[in-house]
Protein backbone atom coordinates (compact mmCIF):
# COMPACT_ATOMS: atom_id res chain seq x y z
CA UNK A 1 0.00 0.00 0.00
CA UNK A 2 1.45 3.18 -1.06
CA UNK A 3 2.42 5.10 2.33
CA UNK A 4 0.92 8.57 1.95
CA UNK A 5 2.07 11.20 4.49
CA UNK A 6 -0.84 11.50 7.35
CA UNK A 7 -1.17 15.51 6.62
CA UNK A 8 -2.73 14.95 2.89
CA UNK A 9 -4.40 11.48 3.90
CA UNK A 10 -6.81 13.35 6.25
CA UNK A 11 -7.04 16.42 4.05
CA UNK A 12 -8.80 13.64 1.33
CA UNK A 13 -10.30 11.65 4.00
CA UNK A 14 -12.10 14.91 4.93
CA UNK A 15 -12.92 16.06 1.00
CA UNK A 16 -14.14 12.47 0.26
CA UNK A 17 -15.95 11.60 3.81
CA UNK A 18 -16.33 7.67 4.96
CA UNK A 19 -15.68 6.36 1.49
CA UNK A 20 -15.83 2.48 1.80
CA UNK A 21 -14.31 0.60 -1.67
CA UNK A 22 -11.23 3.21 -2.37
CA UNK A 23 -11.53 1.80 -5.84
CA UNK A 24 -14.02 4.62 -5.96
CA UNK A 25 -11.84 7.48 -5.81
CA UNK A 26 -9.98 7.77 -8.63
CA UNK A 27 -13.15 7.75 -10.78
CA UNK A 28 -14.07 10.67 -8.35
CA UNK A 29 -10.96 12.39 -8.46
CA UNK A 30 -10.55 11.83 -12.60
CA UNK A 31 -14.17 12.89 -12.51
CA UNK A 32 -13.54 16.68 -10.82
CA UNK A 33 -10.32 17.32 -12.20
CA UNK A 34 -11.96 16.39 -15.76
CA UNK A 35 -14.71 19.09 -14.98
CA UNK A 36 -12.17 21.69 -13.86
CA UNK A 37 -9.33 20.92 -16.81
CA UNK A 38 -11.45 19.91 -19.64
CA UNK A 39 -14.91 21.27 -19.42
CA UNK A 40 -14.52 24.33 -18.64
CA UNK A 41 -16.60 25.52 -20.95
CA UNK A 42 -18.96 22.86 -21.44
CA UNK A 43 -21.11 23.34 -19.35
CA UNK A 44 -23.58 20.04 -20.32
CA UNK A 45 -20.69 17.81 -20.23
CA UNK A 46 -19.91 19.01 -16.71
CA UNK A 47 -23.14 18.96 -15.46
CA UNK A 48 -23.32 15.12 -16.66
CA UNK A 49 -19.74 14.12 -15.23
CA UNK A 50 -21.04 15.75 -11.85
CA UNK A 51 -24.38 14.41 -11.42
CA UNK A 52 -22.43 11.02 -12.23
CA UNK A 53 -20.04 11.57 -9.66
CA UNK A 54 -22.96 12.19 -6.94
CA UNK A 55 -24.85 8.99 -8.75
CA UNK A 56 -21.71 6.91 -8.04
CA UNK A 57 -20.97 8.20 -4.27
CA UNK A 58 -24.92 7.51 -4.14
CA UNK A 59 -24.90 3.78 -5.44
CA UNK A 60 -21.82 2.97 -3.11
CA UNK A 61 -24.16 4.18 0.27
CA UNK A 62 -26.95 1.85 -1.09
CA UNK A 63 -24.01 -0.99 -2.04
CA UNK A 64 -22.88 -0.21 1.34
CA UNK A 65 -26.45 -1.20 2.58
CA UNK A 66 -26.76 -4.00 1.08
CA UNK A 67 -23.17 -5.92 1.83
CA UNK A 68 -23.10 -4.31 5.19
CA UNK A 69 -26.70 -5.77 6.42
CA UNK A 70 -25.92 -9.02 4.37
CA UNK A 71 -22.99 -9.56 6.81
CA UNK A 72 -20.89 -10.67 3.48
CA UNK A 73 -17.60 -11.86 4.79
CA UNK A 74 -15.62 -10.28 1.60
CA UNK A 75 -16.03 -6.14 3.44
CA UNK A 76 -14.29 -7.65 6.71
CA UNK A 77 -11.49 -8.69 4.86
CA UNK A 78 -11.27 -5.88 2.47
CA UNK A 79 -12.10 -3.69 5.47
CA UNK A 80 -8.98 -5.21 7.34
CA UNK A 81 -6.69 -3.90 4.84
CA UNK A 82 -8.17 -0.47 4.40
CA UNK A 83 -8.80 0.20 7.95
CA UNK A 84 -5.87 2.63 7.81
CA UNK A 85 -7.79 4.72 5.45
CA UNK A 86 -10.95 4.58 7.21
CA UNK A 87 -11.69 7.46 9.18
CA UNK A 88 -14.72 6.17 11.08
CA UNK A 89 -15.31 2.58 12.12
CA UNK A 90 -17.52 0.33 9.77
CA UNK A 91 -20.85 0.38 11.81
CA UNK A 92 -20.78 4.24 11.31
CA UNK A 93 -20.14 4.05 8.21
CA UNK A 94 -22.59 1.82 7.82
CA UNK A 95 -25.34 3.78 10.13
CA UNK A 96 -24.31 7.33 8.06
CA UNK A 97 -24.74 5.70 4.93
CA UNK A 98 -28.42 4.68 5.83
CA UNK A 99 -29.32 7.72 7.55
CA UNK A 100 -28.35 9.66 4.35
CA UNK A 101 -30.55 7.37 2.16
CA UNK A 102 -33.93 7.28 4.44
CA UNK A 103 -33.18 11.26 4.63
CA UNK A 104 -32.75 11.17 0.93
CA UNK A 105 -36.18 9.12 0.51
CA UNK A 106 -37.65 11.24 3.01
CA UNK A 107 -36.68 14.30 1.35
CA UNK A 108 -37.68 13.32 -2.24
CA UNK A 109 -41.37 12.66 -1.08
CA UNK A 110 -41.59 15.75 0.78
CA UNK A 111 -40.52 17.71 -2.42
CA UNK A 112 -42.42 15.62 -4.57
CA UNK A 113 -45.92 15.26 -2.28
CA UNK A 114 -45.27 18.31 -0.43
CA UNK A 115 -43.62 21.79 -1.10
CA UNK A 116 -44.31 21.36 -5.32
CA UNK A 117 -47.71 20.93 -4.36
CA UNK A 118 -47.79 24.60 -3.08
CA UNK A 119 -49.45 27.30 -4.60
CA UNK A 120 -46.59 29.67 -5.25
CA UNK A 121 -47.33 32.31 -2.50
CA UNK A 122 -47.06 29.83 -0.38
CA UNK A 123 -43.61 28.82 -1.41
CA UNK A 124 -42.29 32.20 -1.62
CA UNK A 125 -44.23 34.06 1.35
CA UNK A 126 -42.10 36.80 1.54
CA UNK A 127 -42.53 37.62 -2.16
CA UNK A 128 -45.78 39.40 -3.11
CA UNK A 129 -46.92 37.93 -6.42
CA UNK A 130 -49.87 38.96 -8.61
CA UNK A 131 -51.43 37.88 -12.03
CA UNK A 132 -49.74 38.57 -15.10
CA UNK A 133 -50.52 40.98 -17.62
CA UNK A 134 -52.38 39.05 -20.91
CA UNK A 135 -48.96 40.91 -22.97
CA UNK A 136 -46.33 39.04 -20.44
CA UNK A 137 -48.80 35.66 -21.07
CA UNK A 138 -48.81 36.03 -24.55
CA UNK A 139 -45.04 36.71 -24.70
CA UNK A 140 -43.93 33.55 -22.92
CA UNK A 141 -46.58 31.50 -24.49
CA UNK A 142 -44.56 32.71 -27.50
CA UNK A 143 -41.08 31.95 -26.34
CA UNK A 144 -42.42 28.94 -25.14
CA UNK A 145 -43.73 27.54 -28.61
CA UNK A 146 -40.63 28.33 -29.96
CA UNK A 147 -38.54 26.10 -27.28
CA UNK A 148 -41.34 23.39 -28.34
CA UNK A 149 -42.23 22.99 -24.61
CA UNK A 150 -45.17 23.23 -22.82
CA UNK A 151 -46.28 27.25 -21.77
CA UNK A 152 -45.77 27.68 -17.89
CA UNK A 153 -47.90 29.21 -15.69
CA UNK A 154 -47.12 33.15 -15.30
CA UNK A 155 -46.89 35.10 -12.57
CA UNK A 156 -46.27 38.37 -12.32
CA UNK A 157 -43.74 39.48 -8.84
CA UNK A 158 -44.77 42.60 -7.32
CA UNK A 159 -41.20 44.18 -6.98
CA UNK A 160 -39.48 46.98 -8.57
CA UNK A 161 -35.97 45.17 -8.22
CA UNK A 162 -35.40 43.35 -11.19
CA UNK A 163 -35.51 39.16 -10.96
CA UNK A 164 -37.38 36.37 -12.65
CA UNK A 165 -37.73 32.31 -11.65
CA UNK A 166 -38.85 29.33 -12.55
CA UNK A 167 -40.21 26.81 -10.44
CA UNK A 168 -42.65 24.32 -9.77
CA UNK A 169 -46.01 25.03 -8.04
CA UNK A 170 -49.08 23.62 -7.68
CA UNK A 171 -50.21 24.88 -10.91
CA UNK A 172 -47.21 22.89 -12.24
CA UNK A 173 -44.36 24.73 -13.73
CA UNK A 174 -44.77 28.30 -13.23
CA UNK A 175 -42.48 31.38 -14.32
CA UNK A 176 -42.39 34.36 -12.21
CA UNK A 177 -41.24 38.27 -13.30
CA UNK A 178 -41.03 41.08 -11.37
CA UNK A 179 -42.18 43.95 -12.62
CA UNK A 180 -39.09 45.91 -12.06
CA UNK A 181 -37.82 43.62 -15.18
CA UNK A 182 -40.35 44.07 -17.45
CA UNK A 183 -40.44 48.30 -16.64
CA UNK A 184 -36.74 48.34 -17.20
CA UNK A 185 -35.63 45.82 -19.66
CA UNK A 186 -36.81 46.73 -23.89
CA UNK A 187 -38.39 44.02 -25.34
CA UNK A 188 -35.56 41.83 -26.52
CA UNK A 189 -33.54 41.84 -23.50
CA UNK A 190 -36.84 40.92 -21.79
CA UNK A 191 -37.12 38.01 -24.13
CA UNK A 192 -33.69 37.03 -23.09
CA UNK A 193 -34.29 36.73 -19.45
CA UNK A 194 -37.93 34.58 -20.01
CA UNK A 195 -35.88 32.25 -22.70
CA UNK A 196 -33.51 31.73 -19.81
CA UNK A 197 -35.83 30.73 -17.47
CA UNK A 198 -37.53 28.74 -20.20
CA UNK A 199 -34.33 26.98 -20.50
CA UNK A 200 -34.31 25.48 -17.59
CA UNK A 201 -37.61 23.68 -18.39
CA UNK A 202 -36.41 22.78 -21.83
CA UNK A 203 -33.02 21.08 -20.59
CA UNK A 204 -35.36 19.48 -17.79
CA UNK A 205 -33.22 21.13 -14.94
CA UNK A 206 -35.44 20.28 -13.06
CA UNK A 207 -35.13 16.48 -13.04
CA UNK A 208 -31.17 16.86 -12.71
CA UNK A 209 -31.46 19.32 -9.54
CA UNK A 210 -33.72 17.01 -8.11
CA UNK A 211 -31.49 13.76 -7.98
CA UNK A 212 -28.78 16.16 -7.34
CA UNK A 213 -30.17 17.12 -4.01
CA UNK A 214 -31.32 14.10 -3.26
CA UNK A 215 -28.01 12.68 -3.80
CA UNK A 216 -26.55 15.26 -1.62
CA UNK A 217 -29.17 14.93 1.31
CA UNK A 218 -28.16 11.27 0.91
CA UNK A 219 -24.75 12.08 1.03
CA UNK A 220 -24.71 14.54 4.11
CA UNK A 221 -21.87 12.60 5.74
CA UNK A 222 -19.64 13.58 2.95
CA UNK A 223 -18.15 16.93 2.90
CA UNK A 224 -17.48 16.64 -1.45
CA UNK A 225 -21.24 16.48 -1.86
CA UNK A 226 -22.21 20.00 -0.45
CA UNK A 227 -18.89 21.49 -3.32
CA UNK A 228 -20.78 18.90 -6.12
CA UNK A 229 -24.30 19.55 -5.74
CA UNK A 230 -23.93 24.10 -6.12
CA UNK A 231 -21.72 23.28 -9.41
CA UNK A 232 -24.08 21.24 -10.93
CA UNK A 233 -26.59 24.18 -10.39
CA UNK A 234 -23.84 26.53 -11.62
CA UNK A 235 -23.25 24.67 -15.24
CA UNK A 236 -26.78 24.12 -15.83
CA UNK A 237 -27.35 28.05 -15.12
CA UNK A 238 -24.64 28.85 -17.86
CA UNK A 239 -26.46 25.70 -20.34
CA UNK A 240 -29.72 27.96 -19.75
CA UNK A 241 -27.52 30.85 -20.88
CA UNK A 242 -26.72 29.05 -23.99
CA UNK A 243 -29.52 27.26 -24.77
CA UNK A 244 -31.64 31.01 -24.63
CA UNK A 245 -29.28 32.43 -26.88
CA UNK A 246 -29.92 29.50 -29.51
CA UNK A 247 -33.68 30.33 -28.91
CA UNK A 248 -33.46 34.16 -29.14
CA UNK A 249 -30.94 33.39 -32.04
CA UNK A 250 -27.74 35.82 -30.55
CA UNK A 251 -25.96 36.24 -26.95
CA UNK A 252 -26.52 40.39 -27.62
CA UNK A 253 -29.77 40.93 -26.26
CA UNK A 254 -28.65 38.31 -23.25
CA UNK A 255 -25.42 40.18 -22.65
CA UNK A 256 -26.80 43.25 -22.30
CA UNK A 257 -29.72 42.19 -20.08
CA UNK A 258 -27.54 40.46 -17.51
CA UNK A 259 -25.25 43.71 -18.13
CA UNK A 260 -27.54 46.06 -16.56
CA UNK A 261 -28.87 43.72 -13.85
CA UNK A 262 -25.24 43.50 -12.91
CA UNK A 263 -24.75 47.38 -12.78
CA UNK A 264 -27.84 47.87 -11.27
CA UNK A 265 -27.22 45.55 -8.05
CA UNK A 266 -23.21 47.01 -7.72
CA UNK A 267 -24.98 50.35 -7.89
CA UNK A 268 -27.72 50.09 -5.37
CA UNK A 269 -24.73 48.47 -3.10
CA UNK A 270 -22.40 51.14 -4.18
CA UNK A 271 -25.39 53.53 -2.83
CA UNK A 272 -26.11 51.90 0.67
CA UNK A 273 -25.32 49.71 2.98
CA UNK A 274 -28.65 47.25 2.42
CA UNK A 275 -27.71 44.61 0.05
CA UNK A 276 -30.80 43.89 -2.43
CA UNK A 277 -31.13 39.99 -2.36
CA UNK A 278 -31.89 39.46 -6.04
CA UNK A 279 -32.83 36.02 -7.93
CA UNK A 280 -30.54 36.57 -10.22
CA UNK A 281 -27.76 35.60 -7.49
CA UNK A 282 -25.45 38.11 -5.60
CA UNK A 283 -22.63 39.73 -6.18
CA UNK A 284 -19.46 40.59 -4.65
CA UNK A 285 -18.46 37.01 -3.18
CA UNK A 286 -15.19 36.08 -2.20
CA UNK A 287 -14.21 32.62 -4.09
CA UNK A 288 -14.90 30.23 -0.83
CA UNK A 289 -18.14 31.23 -0.37
CA UNK A 290 -18.98 31.45 -3.96
CA UNK A 291 -18.01 27.49 -4.21
CA UNK A 292 -21.30 26.67 -2.19
CA UNK A 293 -23.21 29.21 -4.60
CA UNK A 294 -26.20 27.60 -6.89
CA UNK A 295 -26.00 30.78 -9.01
CA UNK A 296 -23.31 31.36 -10.80
CA UNK A 297 -21.61 35.46 -10.53
CA UNK A 298 -22.96 37.46 -13.48
CA UNK A 299 -19.84 38.57 -14.54
CA UNK A 300 -18.79 34.77 -15.06
CA UNK A 301 -22.08 34.52 -17.14
CA UNK A 302 -21.43 37.31 -19.33
CA UNK A 303 -17.91 36.42 -19.89
CA UNK A 304 -18.97 33.20 -20.89
CA UNK A 305 -21.87 34.33 -23.33
CA UNK A 306 -19.00 37.02 -24.80
CA UNK A 307 -17.06 33.82 -25.38
CA UNK A 308 -19.31 32.90 -27.85
CA UNK B 1 -40.58 56.02 7.27
CA UNK B 2 -37.60 54.36 7.65
CA UNK B 3 -34.21 55.69 7.99
CA UNK B 4 -31.56 52.75 8.56
CA UNK B 5 -28.55 54.67 7.80
CA UNK B 6 -27.59 58.07 7.77
CA UNK B 7 -24.39 59.42 6.62
CA UNK B 8 -22.74 62.55 8.91
CA UNK B 9 -20.28 63.69 6.57
CA UNK B 10 -23.05 64.09 3.36
CA UNK B 11 -24.51 67.19 3.21
CA UNK B 12 -27.96 67.95 2.89
CA UNK B 13 -30.33 64.94 1.60
CA UNK B 14 -27.00 62.59 1.02
CA UNK B 15 -27.18 63.17 4.69
CA UNK B 16 -29.49 60.71 5.21
CA UNK B 17 -30.12 59.08 1.22
CA UNK B 18 -27.36 57.25 -0.73
CA UNK B 19 -26.26 59.44 -3.78
CA UNK B 20 -28.70 57.65 -5.97
CA UNK B 21 -31.65 57.83 -3.97
CA UNK B 22 -31.37 61.75 -3.17
CA UNK B 23 -30.73 62.50 -7.11
CA UNK B 24 -34.19 60.20 -7.79
CA UNK B 25 -36.16 61.88 -4.84
CA UNK B 26 -35.16 64.95 -5.81
CA UNK B 27 -36.73 64.88 -9.55
CA UNK B 28 -39.89 63.69 -7.82
CA UNK B 29 -39.85 67.05 -6.11
CA UNK B 30 -38.87 69.04 -9.00
CA UNK B 31 -41.83 67.83 -11.03
CA UNK B 32 -45.91 67.62 -9.82
CA UNK B 33 -46.86 64.45 -10.70
CA UNK B 34 -45.85 60.90 -10.64
CA UNK B 35 -43.32 59.24 -12.74
CA UNK B 36 -42.71 55.97 -14.04
CA UNK B 37 -38.76 54.30 -14.19
CA UNK B 38 -37.97 55.43 -17.37
CA UNK B 39 -39.12 59.13 -17.08
CA UNK B 40 -37.08 59.04 -14.08
CA UNK B 41 -34.14 57.47 -16.05
CA UNK B 42 -34.72 60.23 -18.63
CA UNK B 43 -34.37 62.93 -16.46
CA UNK B 44 -31.31 61.58 -14.36
CA UNK B 45 -29.25 60.50 -17.17
CA UNK B 46 -29.01 63.95 -18.60
CA UNK B 47 -26.34 64.62 -16.29
CA UNK B 48 -25.97 61.23 -14.77
CA UNK B 49 -25.68 57.98 -16.94
CA UNK B 50 -27.56 55.37 -15.32
CA UNK B 51 -29.31 52.10 -16.24
CA UNK B 52 -32.86 51.52 -16.05
CA UNK B 53 -32.57 48.67 -14.06
CA UNK B 54 -30.87 50.47 -11.55
CA UNK B 55 -32.64 53.17 -10.84
CA UNK B 56 -35.59 50.73 -10.95
CA UNK B 57 -33.96 48.89 -8.13
CA UNK B 58 -33.24 52.80 -6.07
CA UNK B 59 -37.25 53.26 -6.19
CA UNK B 60 -38.13 49.90 -4.93
CA UNK B 61 -35.34 50.76 -1.91
CA UNK B 62 -36.85 54.03 -1.30
CA UNK B 63 -40.65 52.67 -1.28
CA UNK B 64 -39.78 49.93 0.90
CA UNK B 65 -38.13 52.90 3.24
CA UNK B 66 -41.65 54.59 2.89
CA UNK B 67 -40.22 57.57 1.60
CA UNK B 68 -41.92 57.20 -1.82
CA UNK B 69 -45.58 55.54 -2.70
CA UNK B 70 -46.17 53.71 -6.25
CA UNK B 71 -49.20 52.51 -8.11
CA UNK B 72 -48.86 49.48 -10.36
CA UNK B 73 -50.21 49.70 -14.15
CA UNK B 74 -50.85 47.05 -15.76
CA UNK B 75 -51.81 48.35 -19.31
CA UNK B 76 -48.90 48.97 -22.02
CA UNK B 77 -46.68 46.63 -20.36
CA UNK B 78 -46.58 46.63 -16.91
CA UNK B 79 -44.96 49.42 -15.00
CA UNK B 80 -44.70 51.24 -11.69
CA UNK B 81 -45.43 54.85 -11.23
CA UNK B 82 -43.62 56.78 -8.05
CA UNK B 83 -45.03 59.67 -6.30
CA UNK B 84 -43.84 61.56 -3.37
CA UNK B 85 -45.45 60.94 -0.57
CA UNK B 86 -43.54 63.90 1.76
CA UNK B 87 -42.28 66.96 0.40
CA UNK B 88 -39.28 68.40 0.46
CA UNK B 89 -39.51 70.30 3.71
CA UNK B 90 -41.23 67.23 5.21
CA UNK B 91 -38.71 65.57 4.69
CA UNK B 92 -36.11 67.47 6.01
CA UNK B 93 -38.14 68.31 9.27
CA UNK B 94 -38.55 64.63 9.89
CA UNK B 95 -34.40 63.90 9.14
CA UNK B 96 -33.84 66.44 11.51
CA UNK B 97 -36.28 65.73 14.37
CA UNK B 98 -35.63 62.03 13.91
CA UNK B 99 -31.90 62.88 14.24
CA UNK B 100 -32.34 65.22 17.09
CA UNK B 101 -34.85 62.88 18.95
CA UNK B 102 -32.41 60.00 18.89
CA UNK B 103 -29.37 62.34 20.08
CA UNK B 104 -31.80 63.48 23.34
CA UNK B 105 -32.77 60.57 24.04
CA UNK B 106 -29.68 58.99 24.21
CA UNK B 107 -27.58 61.97 25.73
CA UNK B 108 -29.87 64.53 26.99
CA UNK B 109 -27.90 67.06 28.97
CA UNK B 110 -24.98 67.32 26.20
CA UNK B 111 -27.18 67.62 23.38
CA UNK B 112 -29.61 70.44 24.95
CA UNK B 113 -26.68 72.46 25.98
CA UNK B 114 -24.67 72.08 23.04
CA UNK B 115 -27.98 73.68 21.29
CA UNK B 116 -28.28 76.59 23.70
CA UNK B 117 -24.42 77.35 23.28
CA UNK B 118 -25.22 77.11 19.57
CA UNK B 119 -28.01 79.19 19.08
CA UNK B 120 -26.76 82.15 21.06
CA UNK B 121 -23.55 81.98 18.27
CA UNK B 122 -25.17 84.05 15.32
CA UNK B 123 -28.15 86.51 15.53
CA UNK B 124 -31.04 85.15 13.36
CA UNK B 125 -30.79 81.81 15.58
CA UNK B 126 -31.09 84.08 18.80
CA UNK B 127 -34.41 85.34 17.55
CA UNK B 128 -35.56 81.60 17.17
CA UNK B 129 -34.46 80.75 20.61
CA UNK B 130 -36.02 84.21 22.67
CA UNK B 131 -39.23 83.68 20.84
CA UNK B 132 -39.15 79.39 22.36
CA UNK B 133 -38.36 81.33 25.69
CA UNK B 134 -40.54 83.69 25.72
CA UNK B 135 -43.81 80.89 24.84
CA UNK B 136 -41.66 78.78 27.67
CA UNK B 137 -42.38 81.72 29.90
CA UNK B 138 -46.15 81.81 28.92
CA UNK B 139 -46.63 77.95 29.22
CA UNK B 140 -44.88 78.53 32.96
CA UNK B 141 -47.77 81.52 34.01
CA UNK B 142 -50.70 79.23 32.23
Amino acid sequence: MIELPRTVEILVLFLLGPSWPMALMLPLIVGILACTLFFKRSFYRRSIVLVSVLALLFGESLLLIVFGLRKIELIKSSLASLRQFLPLPFALNLALAAVGVLAAIGAAVYVEFGRSRLPLAQLFPEVQFTEAPVQLVERVNRLAAVARISPPGVSLIDSGIPSAFITRSRRGFEIAVSVGLVESLDREELDACIAHELAHLKNKDFVLRFFATMAKVGLFARPLSYIIEPAVYRAREHLADFTAVKLIGGPAALISALSKIHESQIESLASSSIATACLFGSVRKSRITSLFNKQPKLEDRISALQEL
Amino acid sequence: MRLQVLHPSNRDLRFALGDLEATVLRQLWETDRSLSVREFQGRISKNHPVAVTTVATILDRLHTKGIVSRELVKEGGPRYVYSARFSEDQFKDYVVRNVMGTLLRGFNDITVAYLAEKMTDRPQDRKVLSKYLDRLKQKAKG
